[in-house]
């Protein structure tokens, strides 16, 4: 092996590999299934290896989280077709910027029943309701509740402005508690 | 511009307030506005709670790993194995190699789980001395690694809402090293990370829960082999892990309830 090769492999095991687990979480919430996500990841982590030379320093996390996003969408295009586009009305989507207006849910005094119902909400369940976000939602608030990034990151990561960062987040907020905070039957 | 009457409706101001709070992203005149809204406003405090209890439950689902099988298919990117004894050295904890990494994986998925998982009695003792086995078994000792304060503080408070003191140790012999995140109850609880010569301490802390009073002698809990030493003070339950000896751990407490107290308690509060 030579010695470019060698430091690169070194590089990767220190700037990629504590990232890995952060990748399979996030292509996971992308793709819907652990599988595709690994496969996902495997793929990022060969662009990422290819790209280590080029890695100036800076947030690893983002710098690796970034590559996975893009390895993600396209891996979907050409894997699952039927994916993309699925749930997105993007004008919905990119509307964000207006009231978030909740009836009946905005204006309950506290102390409040659907705050003990949401914290005993069981793993399915939230896992389901994560899962039927709109996809720029979704990946939004995994960014930043599963991986872990800031505003700022997650604006340059998803190249949007920060206010629709906090509106995407607080639109899939606002959807989680509709869905959590009502009992079932 | 802003109706902070107690019938006064959330608007969204409010709740991208609430949420810039609950993301860790508010400076603090930011925070001072929201505290005082939340004083006159029932119904921000019931959606802050709200928020809180949600992004309490994403955060404890159990996290996406990596498989080992990924592990091994990533051997291509992966520095040939180097002798145990250097990749213990090496200053960063990850699993760095495939091959521990797959160990340290199996590890962690299957066995630890299963016999240090919490069983009756004090759980929280347990669980505490499970996760500083289970984060030496895989590796993983740290989510954050950093020796500077500054930095793990507001990583931790980022994540949790809970922004505990974060003291460095470095002059007494034991430097920090960095912070994870364990998950014990079903709570996430902020999880200091000390060094000591070859060993590590686990420090975690939790807020009491109200009524619940001050304890500030040291209780030692031995733990299949670990020592742990628990006591309340400042409103956190303070549960300290190690593999040093009972002698050694006693020193480290000393020392870290010692710099609290001069330290400034008052950013031991949790925000909620």
């Amino acid at each position: 092996m030579n010695s470019d090769t060698q430091r690169a492999r070194q590089r990767f095991a220190e700037v990629v590999m504590p990232q890995l687990d952060g990748g399979v979480a996030l292509a996971r919430w992308l793709s819907g299934n652990h599988a595709d996500a690994e496969d996902i990841v495997q793929e990022a982590c060969a662009r990422a290896f290819a790209a280590i030379g080029g890695y100036a320093g800076g947030d690893a996390r983002a710098w690796f989280l970034t590559i996975v996003r893009n390895t993600a969408y396209s891996w979907l295009a050409r894997h699952r077709p039927h994916l993309q586009l699925r749930d997105d009305d993007p004008a919905a989507a990119e509307a964000l910027h207006g009231a978030v207006e909740i009836p009946g849910f905005a204006r309950q005094p506290a102390p409040d029943p659907q705050a003990a119902l949401i914290a005993a909400a069981d793993a399915q369940a939230l896992h389901q309701a994560v899962a039927e976000l709109p996809s720029v939602f979704r990946e939004t608030l995994v960014l930043r509740e599963f991986n872990g990034l800031d505003y700022r990151q997650i604006a340059e990561l998803t190249a949007v402005p920060i206010g629709t960062v906090m509106s995407r987040l607080a639109r899939a907020r606002a959807q989680l508690l509709r869905r959590l905070g009502r009992r079932r039957p | 511009m802003n109706d902070d009457t107690p019938r006064a409706p959330l608007d969204e101001h409010d709740r991208l307030l609430l949420q810039a709070e609950l993301d860790g992203e508010l400076d603090t005149a930011g925070s001072l506005e929201l505290a005082r809204r939340l004083a006159a406003r029932p119904a921000l405090r019931a959606e802050a709670e709200r928020l809180r209890a949600l992004q309490q439950a994403l955060q404890s689902l159990p996290p996406a790993t990596a498989s080992p099988a990924l592990h091994a298919r990533l051997g291509e990117f992966l520095p040939p194995a180097a002798p145990p004894a250097a990749r213990r050295a090496r200053r960063q904890p990850w699993p760095a190699l495939a091959a521990s990494a797959v160990l340290g994986a199996l590890l962690a998925g299957t066995a630890s789980w299963l016999s240090f998982a919490p069983r009756s009695g004090d759980d929280w003792i347990e669980a505490a001395a499970a996760g500083h086995r289970r984060a030496l078994l895989s590796q993983h000792t740290l989510d954050v690694a950093s020796s500077d304060r500054h930095t793990v503080k507001p990583w931790l408070s980022s994540r949790l809402g809970i922004a505990p003191t974060v003291i460095d140790l470095a002059a007494a012999g034991y430097p920090l090293l960095g912070a994870r995140i364990e998950v014990i109850g079903g709570q996430a609880v902020p999880t200091l990370v000390y060094g000591h010569r070859e060993h590590m301490i686990s420090l975690s802390l939790r807020p009491l829960s109200s009524g619940a009073t001050d304890d500030a002698t040291p209780q030692l809990t031995p733990v299949a082999g670990y020592a742990v030493l628990s006591w309340r003070e400042h409103g956190l339950a303070h549960l300290a892990v190690s593999d040093i000896d009972r002698t050694g751990l006693e020193d480290f407490v000393s020392r870290y309830r010692a710099a609290e107290r001069s330290g400034g308690s008052g950013e031991a509060a949790a925000h909620q």
